[in-house]
């Protein structure tokens, strides 16, 4: 084969490869993810077998701590839609009433949801965005 | 309105434009010898590529990654690339010492 | 003061504007004192940047709460060093930084630069001031860190305590660097393109700055990876966070780069590849600049809505646009000079190199984006967490060292079979050595860490090998010893050798990595005192009992810290004893209402108290279990709240002072039982160790070398030529 010939083919087989990669990738991101929802989102449905990325906010007086399980509410982030959590695993020094929090969950059945181990994540209290503690006054 | 604010920033203002605008008013005189010291440093800056190629070549072939026929042709046309550059250096009649 | 950095400010918008229109004036009409003019103007626009940051600066240090960003983010009693950084924990503060670094970068360059490549300079400086232009009128006319409040507080709310570590403060101005510093081969490449001289020279010319911009963005990479591990209370460096992932995307396509210029440089070869890497790199700064601070993406990052999310957006569809503009429009100048001969050549490996790096980016930017792609394609926000990245980047990491090792050792155009048993006969032998030295220690069981190990060992290898062969080489002209040959050698070699301590130190990295994702250890569990717990490999932890104490600072009390006491065990012997600690921050200003409460109900943060070591690191943090003291908290604020009338202000505060401090010292006597994280982790260290190498390679790497000695011949040019080699 001339090497011409040779350089296309190379290039076929690279282009071929990448392509089949890619949606191999892109397959697999659409089985492996998991839905993300807000609580009124997943109050009005949620599927017993499948995980969900809940985003919101912890409701205030709701976190009951017992040995290494948390129990808690998480609401709309404008809203007062709230679901029950139970969870153990790792929690951030972050973690408080009031904070947004993102967790994987699935329904436990009861309207109760079961919080994946080490899932949960509590956003920082944000740089750029207003501040929530007062300030003293002149 | 801070008074010493606005002096400051007229001040940092006409300092600007002073600067700036400084080519503006010189004229061409220095452009010939500018465009002149352009070429040179561009041709400079190829003279010190084609060194270090050279070098690098040697390393190859010292440490066993070129072979001896390879090593000689290649250092023969860099050297080749570098006389020529050095040529041209001349011509401009800039050569740094 | 406030009005004067207004004025800077806008003063650096218009000086910036001026400097696209002068440059372009120049450049197209071959007016060459307008260019000059554009140049002044970039040194200008140093000038008046760095006044601007000096200003806000000393706004921070004095105290001056006038400022919006000084009140809402410093106070009095915060430590010199965290004022100073505070400048930028702001939006505004850190878009003045962004702004200031370009200038500075922007007038390095060109000042370096100013007689090289007349044709191309217009453009690269009408794109630099275009970028310090976009971000000027940011300050200028949506977020000013210069705006003031109509009465100047007393104090300020003082800085987030998560955010109170050195290297929080250092990440920043580090990734802002990397950032900026990329825009200045961007730029040079938009130049080039337009003039189509799209040789190497512009390559050569910004390529410190590349290599610059390679180095910081990594610097911030790593440091928020070591704040993650040794502050927060999860234990780990990475989470594949949108924002990590978005300061990650550009040092990937970056590192690309730095190799397959490489090629150009050698071979004329993947011009049109080179061209549209740097493009892509800068491009996903601004990218990485912006993901930051849109809150388009659910991450731990929480930035809120900006306004600023429109410009950006429009910032990088012009980028992305003109980048295809120009490649395509191009592309007859970006054909190469020389084709691939052989898929076993220095080409062919620096390519391979280069589509690993870029699926790596690929994998990063999918996973990223997927729940606005997911959104946009099937209406719903899916996310993908780390399992998913990490079943396609672990397997491209390997392949990378796997080629980091073959890449400098193979030769170019055409690798032969006795060329290539000389060079990975012992590299091999290394690699194979150390998998089967490796499996009486358990690692068969995680094939891929293994693989990562005998890989990682082969890439030191050839490094080894080269060291060795380049003394060798140098003692065989010069004699030299050992030492000195050893030292010239890399000193006279910067790229060559500087780059192999960098493969060297990301091979130590990787090892780490493997190490201690496959092998370790997590448990979270409540222990009561005198309990003890199994903790893997040996370990066994026990909690001996609480601890408590009040930290106190000049303006009364900063935290309340909790923690326990710990023993690590092993074989029976005391291994460490550790402290984990939470300290809790009361609310600025919250004592009225809450007077004891106010210390529970603001930020707490976690103490991490680790056994860090060559082979293995012992991580431990605690959650106290405060329920017991809560409850006497909440009658302690009645009480407090009630007698807020009766009593002169000295017997109050010092009833409230008693009463924490009884708090404190209850919970030390009584020790309810508390929760731990306890992990174990191998190699930890060998992270930091690696990157530290990589690091010293990057500064080798960067570092000037001296100008070769100019003397004029007298005998002809190939005398010259021999002469000028021998004297370097």
């Amino acid at each position: 084969m001339d090497p011409a010939r040779k350089r296309r083919a190379r290039l076929v087989v690279a282009l071929s490869a990448a392509v089949i990669l890619a949606v191999a990738l892109v397959y697999t991101s659409f089985s492996a993810s998991s839905e993300a929802r807000s609580p009124s989102q997943l109050l009005s449905s949620a599927d017993p077998g499948k995980s969900y990325q809940l985003t919101g906010k912890v409701v205030d007086g709701s976190i009951e701590k017992s040995g290494t399980t948390y129990k808690f509410r998480i609401r709309d982030r404008d809203g007062t839609a709230s679901v029950p959590i139970t969870y153990t695993g790792s929690v951030a020094d972050t973690f408080r009433a009031g904070r947004e929090v993102i967790v994987t969950v699935k329904p436990g059945g009861d309207g109760q949801f079961v919080g994946e181990k080490d899932s949960l994540i509590t956003k920082c209290p944000s740089k750029f965005q207003e501040q929530q503690s007062k300030t003293q006054s002149t | 309105m801070d008074v010493v604010a606005v002096v400051l920033v007229l001040a940092a203002a006409i300092a600007a434009s002073w600067v700036i605008a400084g080519p503006l008013r010189g004229g061409n005189a220095e452009a010939g010898d500018a465009a002149l010291a352009a070429r040179l440093e561009d041709l400079e800056a190829a003279k010190e590529a084609r060194y270090r190629e050279i070098r690098e070549a040697e390393m190859d072939f010292r440490t066993g990654k070129l072979s001896e026929a390879d090593y000689k042709a290649i250092d023969r046309q860099l050297r080749q690339e570098a006389m020529e550059i050095l040529r041209r250096l001349d011509a401009l009649g800039g050569a740094t010492d | 003061m406030a009005d004067l950095g207004r004025g800077l400010t806008f003063l650096a918008f218009a000086v910036a504007l001026y400097g696209i229109g002068a440059a372009l004036y120049g450049g197209i009409g071959g007016r060459r004192e307008w260019v000059t003019s554009a140049r002044r103007s970039v040194y200008a626009l140093g000038g008046l940047t760095t006044a601007a940051f000096v200003v806000l600066e000393i706004a921070f240090l004095r105290n001056d709460f006038s400022f919006a960003v000084v009140q809402s983010h410093s106070s009095i009693t915060t430590p010199f060093f965290y004022k100073a950084a505070a400048a930028w924990s702001s939006q505004e503060g850190s878009l003045l930084l962004w702004l200031w670094l370009l200038a500075i970068w922007s007038s390095l360059v060109i000042f370096l630069t100013r007689h090289r490549m007349r044709d191309v300079q217009p453009y690269a400086i009408a794109t630099l001031m275009g970028f310090a232009a976009f971000f000027g009128g940011l300050l200028v006319f949506a977020v000013s860190p210069f705006d003031t409040l109509a009465v100047a507080p007393q104090d300020g709310t003082g800085l987030n305590p998560l955010l109170r570590h050195p290297s929080m403060m250092i990440h920043p101005p580090m990734l802002y660097s990397g950032y900026t510093l990329w825009a200045v081969p961007f730029a040079f490449a938009v130049g080039a393109l337009v003039v189509r001289r799209v040789d190497a020279e512009w390559i050569g010319a910004t390529r410190r700055f590349a290599l610059g911009a390679w180095f910081f963005l990594g610097v911030g990479i790593l440091l928020g990876a070591r704040w993650s591990y040794a502050e927060l209370g999860w234990g780990g460096y990475w989470a594949w966070d949108p924002v990590e992932n978005a300061s990650l995307l550009p040092w990937l396509t970056g590192t690309a780069f730095l190799h397959s210029i490489m090629v150009q440089e050698k071979r004329g070869m993947l011009k049109t590849w080179n061209a549209s890497l740097i493009l892509a790199t800068g491009t996903l700064a601004i990218l990485g600049t912006f993901l930051v601070r849109s809150g388009i993406l659910d991450s731990i990052h929480a930035f809120g809505a900006s306004t600023l999310g429109i410009p950006f957006v429009i910032l990088i569809g012009l980028m992305i646009l003109a980048s295809v503009v120009l490649v395509v429009s191009r592309r007859d100048v970006l054909r190469s000079e020389h084709k691939l001969d052989s898929l076993l050549s220095r080409e062919a490996m620096f390519l391979a190199n280069n589509l690993v790096l870029v699926g790596l980016a690929f994998v990063v930017f999918w996973g990223t984006f997927f729940p606005l792609i997911s959104e946009a394609l099937t209406g719903n926000k899916q996310s993908l967490g780390p399992p998913w990245y990490d079943k396609y980047v672990v397997p491209l990491a390997l392949a990378l060292v796997l080629l980091s090792g073959i890449g400098p050792v193979i030769a170019w155009r055409r690798a032969t079979p006795r060329n290539a048993r000389r060079n990975f006969t012992w590299p091999i032998v290394t690699g194979v050595v150390t998998g089967l030295a490796l499996i009486p220690f358990g690692v068969a069981g995680r094939p891929l860490a293994l693989a990562m190990f005998v890989f990682a060992a082969f890439a030191i290898g050839t490094i080894a090998q080269e060291f060795v062969r380049g003394v060798r080489a140098r003692r065989a002209m010069t004699g030299e010893a050992v030492p000195i040959a050893f030292v010239t050698l890399i000193r006279r070699n910067r790229r060559r050798y500087g780059g192999y301590v960098i493969h060297l130190g990301m091979a130590v990295l990787f090892i780490g990595v493997a190490a201690s994702s496959a092998f370790q250890h997590v448990h979270t569990v409540e222990l009561q005192k005198g309990q003890a717990t199994d903790i893997g490999r040996g370990y066994t932890v026990r909690y001996d009992g609480p601890s408590s104490r009040i930290d106190v600072r000049d303006d009364g009390v900063e935290r309340l810290v909790f923690g326990a006491r710990l023993t690590v065990i092993k074989d029976k012997k005391v291994v460490a004893r550790l402290a984990p600690e939470r300290g809790y921050y009361p609310i600025a200003g919250g004592a009225a209402a809450n007077p004891i409460g106010t210390y529970f109900e603001g930020e707490s943060t976690s103490e991490i108290a680790m056994k860090a070591g060559l082979g293995i690191d012992i991580w431990t943090a605690v959650t106290p279990n405060l329920d017991p003291t809560l409850k006497e908290v909440a009658r302690g604020d009645k009480l407090f709240v009630a007698a807020q009338g009766k009593m002169d202000a000295t017997q109050y505060a010092t009833g409230v002072g008693q009463a924490v401090r009884g708090l404190t010292d209850r919970y030390a006597a009584s020790a309810p039982p508390a929760t731990f994280r306890l992990i174990v982790s191998p190699m930890v260290t060998w992270i930091w160790l690696g990157s530290l190498l990589a690091f010293l390679g990057g500064i080798i790497c960067i570092w000037p070398t001296a100008d070769l000695a100019h003397r004029r011949a007298t005998a002809g040019y190939a005398a010259k030529v021999a002469r000028d080699l021998g004297r370097a």
